[in-house]
Parts: C-alpha cells; structure tokens; sequence
C-alpha cells in the first residue's frame, strides 16, 4: 500500500500537537473555570492540531489513489541547493558583510536559476546584474532610509 | 472628516510623500502583474523601509504598494491568461479570449477603468461609513471584541474549499506562532527555549517573509520556472474604450462594485472571493450568457469592479475594528502598530487624521494607478517578460535584508529561513496559507481581550449569553462546520429532487 500525502500531514500534526500539549502543561499558571490564562490559546491551537490532524489521516485513508507528488525529486534538490546557499550567505553576512557577499549570493543564484531552467547566461551580464542589485538595494537602505544592513564582523 | 482634509493635502503634496507614492504605485503594478508575484508581497518586502519614515509617510507608501499591488493583477490575466494574483482568477476567463481576439488594448482598458472605479468609490463609502461602524464598535466590551476576532479567523474557513480540516490546522499553526514570547496579561514566558530572541515574540517580517515570500520562491524553483512568455505588443495603442461601453455595462458595474464592497467588508474575506462571486453573478443575470469565457467585457467589468471595491470594503473593518478585511490588511494592522496606531474603535478618536489620509490616499492612487496604466499600457508586456532567473535570486537578497532591517540582527534572518522551511512543508501537505495569516495577526487581540473578559466576569457562559457576543459565536460555529453543512446540504438536495 502506497502512504498518501495526507497520511503523512495528519500524523505530523498530530505529533505536533502532542508536543505542544506536553509543553503547555509545562507552564506555571493553572487554566481554570474562572480564569484560562496563557494555557488558553496554545491549548486550543494544541487540541486542534491533533482533531485536525486526526481528520486529515483519516480523510488520507480513505482516499483511493495517492496524490502526485507537488515537486518532483529533483525540485526536491534544487531546493535544497538553493536553502543551503541562503544559509550560507547568512554566514558570509556574519563575517564579511552586505557589500561583498551579496553580489556572491546573487551571482551564483541568478547563474544556478538559469541553469536549471536550461538557459545559457551570459557571465558578464550576470556579474553587471549581481553588482547592480547589491547596489541598488544598499542604496535604497541605507543612504536613503537611514538603514544599517550587516558590515560584517571582520570589518567592525 | 472635512476638518481633517488641509492636514490630509499637505500630507499628499509633500515632495517625499509624492515620490513614494508614485514608485509605491509603479512597484505595486509590477509587483501584481508578474504571476507569483502579488501586492501583498510588495507590501510585505517594502514594509521594513517604512521603519524609518514618519507615520503618515509609511501609510501613503504602503497604500501605494498595495492598491499598485490589487490593480496591477489583471495585467497578467489579460495578456498571459495567467492571473498576477488570486483577486484577479476570473478576469483571465474572459480577459485572455479577448487579447486573443486581437482586442487586448480593449481588455486592458477596461481592467484599467474598472480598476480604478471599484477602488476610488469603495475608498470615498469606506471613508464615510468607517467612522459610524467604529462608534457602533466602541459600545463593545471584550467579550463581543473576542467573539468577533474568533468569526474573523472562522470565516475564511468557511470559503476553504476541500478539506476544512487543512484550513483549521493552518490557523492552529498561526495561533501556536503568534502565542511564542510572554503571554498577554500574565506575563508568562511560552516557548521560549530560555532564548532571549524569542522572548518579545516572533516578529511579523520574519515569519510571513518566510512562510509566503521565501518558501513562495523557493517552491517555485522546485516546480521549475517558466521561460518567459511571449506577449504580443500589436494592437496597444490608444485606450480602447468609450462612454458607451461604460455605459452598455453600467448595471454590471453596480452590481459587482456591491459586491465587492460587501464581500470586502465581511472579516477574513476579500478580493479573491469576491472576483468569482461577481463573475458568476454577471454570467447569471446576463442576456448572452453563452459570451461568457469567449471575451465578453462583461466578464472582465465584474471581477474586475468586485476585487478592487473590495479594498475600500476591507479598509472599514480594518479602521474602525483593527479586524482585517483580508491577508493584506492584516499585514498593514501589524504595520501600523509598529507606528505606534492600534487600528480599532479608539483610532478616530486618537488619530482620526491619520485614519482619513488613509481612505483619501486609497483614492489618490486609484486615480494615479489609471494614469500610470494607461500611458504605460504598451509597455506592459515587458513586464510580463522579466526572466524568473533574473527576478527571484534579487528578491530573496530583499526579504533577508528586510528580515535583518527589522530586527537589526542576523539571529532573524536565520529564523525566516527556519519559517520559509515551514512554508515549503505546509506546501508539501497542501494547507492553505491565508488562515494562518489571519491567526498570526488576530490571536494577541483575541487573547488579550479573552482574558480582560475572563478577568471582568470569570464565566465563559458570557460569550453565549451576551447577545451581540452570542450572535458571534454562533457565526462562527456555523463558519467551522459550514464545511460540513454544504456537504451534508448538496448530499440531501439531489436526493429529494429525485424523490419528487
């Protein structure tokens, strides 16, 4: 039997929301007839999650054929790809700052985005496009909003 | 609201105000054009920009955006058959035919036309009619205030097609985010992890920017993007259309401004309902129903005329009760807090100026959106041709830079990518993103008043024996089992009209 999609969704939001009631009842202030306080609103989003859950399981059991899939493998990857280069410039923010990892970070992503849809970029124009968005953006938060984006901590 | 308006012009004829408000505008239409792309998205990007400005400043400049934003849509509908955004799906049944008839500057004329007639008049009765809806409102206590947040996270469920389930749980989701940091009235810290970046809560920027901006583009490279599109330029010139076929559709135009401006109005909803509520509506009412979805204009005046009346409608909710019409109105209620203006009844007595440069600027842009349209009309179709490639690798550099703008640390860039993770899963399982939304920016007004409630007279039976609140509650049992009650419905009806 193949496991449908909505199997999979129901028992992940089941299990989040047993998690959630198990940390809920770790908080001080008892919820009461009188009084709910801050139990209240985590618990009800808590018990919804599992009756909710509980309904899209069931809802996936029943159905007859499984869903096609909303991104193949591969867009799987490109994804994936594409996350760890973000994470990455979170990191290239951290240490040498806006200016020099930004045209990296758009460089490499405008080149990757083009490749994948099967298009030939030219190097040159690429390298124009990540100086020019790296600047344009800079100058639009910082001289003129009065911003700070990150220096990076080798040049503080 | 007339000892309000030498304030309100020189607010609209400052030169920085005029400049934002015309590149907001110009950002916006580009923005709402590019299919994945939409105006709330511009507005959610951009917001962080306004940190920096003066309040009124901030509200023109995000008007701007937004109003660009919800005219823009039709663009792509018309001349791709691909619509720029949810509000304008019923446009491209009708709009699309016509371009490919040879009258695209016809389709596009009257989109522009109807654009600009629904916004203007809905903002001119939302700001005639605000005001008496918040001294209605101001009679409220917490109990009906409750209540009515809960009918606005309950009734977009009612409109969630399939599975209500899906709906509800991405509104829990919402309401778990939203509770992150110290709790309202009692000052408990909730998952928090012993982390001093949780303890003030998870910030808005970070989490819709991740949610609907970053997993948005990021799903999109994964499905693959498209090439871009070729979009004739033949037949642009010149506006297209006459007094006469305004006129031929004048009931038309009524009838769906009515619409939109009811559907806007009711909390939770908006222009993505209201453009196929009056789509079908003029079909129905219409002599030559059989023209519908071959290139009648009718079928482009509706959706056109309803989603954009529904901006005005939302607006008066979101003023009068600080209760989002829809998903954009609920990011400028958080936006505007950030200014220091908490929307509800209080505002027209606090910042009534404020509330009114709101619903004139709406009015203001109507108009400049007609004029940018109609002398950029030829050039829209280089819009349209913006390489995804190109596009999305600078829009991700914008939401993490406005992830760090809003916070001033690196900490919530990693946290928006932790939120834009969250978005591709819910993607993954199908739950919608609009209830979620709607949760994040309702739950701290629904739990704070819920306690105040509590705390005046400790009985929960109130919410039940209060009539207004009462009155409420039952919508909204009635918004979360509406699912169910039209399965149950359309099950019945088949079977006695086979029995008869």
């Amino acid at each position: 039997m193949k496991i449908k999609r909505d199997q999979v969704t129901g028992l992940v939001l089941v299990l989040l929301g047993i998690v959630l009631m198990a940390m809920i009842s770790q908080f001080k202030k008892p919820i009461t007839a009188e009084y709910p306080g801050p139990k209240l609103m985590p618990g009800i989003a808590a018990l919804g999650l599992i009756i909710c859950g509980a309904g899209i399981f069931v809802k996936g059991c029943r159905q007859k054929e499984a869903d096609a899939m909303v991104i193949s493998k591969k867009g799987l990857v490109r994804m994936l790809i594409t996350f760890a280069a973000l994470w990455l410039y979170i990191l290239g923010l951290q240490f040498v700052g806006f200016l020099i990892a930004t045209p990296f970070l758009v460089f490499g992503l405008t080149w990757y985005f083009g490749k994948a849809s099967g298009v030939e970029l030219k190097p040159l124009m690429v390298v124009v496009f990540s100086i020019a968005v790296t600047a344009v953006i800079w100058a639009m938060y910082v001289p003129l909003f009065g911003m700070e984006l990150p220096v990076g901590s080798l040049f503080e | 609201m007339l000892a309000y308006l030498p304030y309100i012009f020189s607010q609209l004829i400052q030169p920085l105000n005029l400049l934002l408000m015309v590149a907001g505008t110009a950002v916006g239409i580009v923005f709402g054009a590019i299919p994945g792309l939409s105006g709330t998205m511009a507005v959610m990007l951009f917001m962080p920009l306004t940190y920096s400005m003066d309040s009124s400043t901030a509200i023109i400049f995000m008007l701007a955006l937004w109003i660009g934003g919800c005219s823009g849509a039709f663009i792509g509908s018309v001349l791709l058959g691909i619509p720029g955004s949810a509000s304008a799906v019923a446009t491209c049944w009708d709009g699309h035919p016509m371009a490919k008839k040879g009258q695209a500057s016809k389709a596009l004329a009257i989109g522009m036309t109807a654009s600009f007639i629904g916004t203007f008049f809905s903002a001119i009765i939302g700001g005639l009619l605000a005001e008496a809806v918040a001294d209605f409102a101001f009679a409220m206590g917490p109990w009906e205030y409750s209540a009515l947040c809960l009918v606005a996270m309950t009734m977009v469920l009612a409109i969630s097609k399939g599975n209500m389930f899906k709906g509800l749980a991405s509104t829990c989701i919402g309401i778990t985010l939203a509770t992150v940091g110290y709790s309202p009235v009692d000052a408990e810290a909730r998952f928090t992890f012993d982390n001093m970046y949780l303890l003030g809560g998870l910030g808005m920027i970070v989490v819709l920017t991740g949610i609907f901006a970053v997993s948005h583009i990021l799903v999109t490279f994964g499905k693959g993007f498209d090439r871009p599109p070729e979009v004739s330029r033949e037949g642009l010139r010149g506006f297209g259309l006459t007094l006469s076929d305004i006129k031929s559709e004048l009931t038309n135009i009524v009838r769906s401004f009515l619409i939109g401006l009811g559907i806007g109005f009711l909390p939770g909803m908006g222009s993505g309902l209201s453009n196929l509520v009056a789509y079908s509506t003029a079909k129905n009412a219409s002599k030559h129903p059989e023209e519908y979805g071959h290139g009648a204009a009718g079928g482009i005046w509706a959706p056109e005329v309803a989603n954009n009346a529904a901006i005005g409608g939302a607006m008066i909710p979101m003023a009068a009760l600080g209760i989002p019409g829809d998903s954009t109105t609920a990011l400028l209620i958080g936006a505007l807090t950030i200014h220091g203006l908490e929307m509800g009844p209080m505002v027209f007595k606090n910042s009534g100026n404020i509330v009114y440069l709101m619903f004139v600027t709406v009015a203001v842009v109507a108009a400049l959106v007609l004029l940018m349209q109609a002398v950029c009309k030829r050039w829209f179709p280089y819009i349209l041709k913006v390489p995804s490639w190109y596009m999305y690798s600078a829009l991700l550099v914008i939401c993490l830079a406005s992830a760090y703008v809003d916070s001033g640390n690196l900490y919530k860039c990693g946290m928006m990518m932790v939120f834009a993770a969250v978005g591709i899963l819910m993607t993954l399982g199908d739950l919608p993103a609009s209830p979620l939304i709607l949760a994040f920016i309702l739950t701290p007004t629904l739990e704070t008043k819920t306690l105040q409630a509590f705390q005046s007279v400790p009985k929960w039976t109130e919410f039940f024996t209060r009539p207004v609140s009462g009155v409420l509650m039952v919508i909204a049992i009635l918004c979360i089992f509406s699912p169910i009650l039209k399965a149950v419905y359309s099950k019945i009806r088949p079977s006695k009209a086979a029995a008869n």
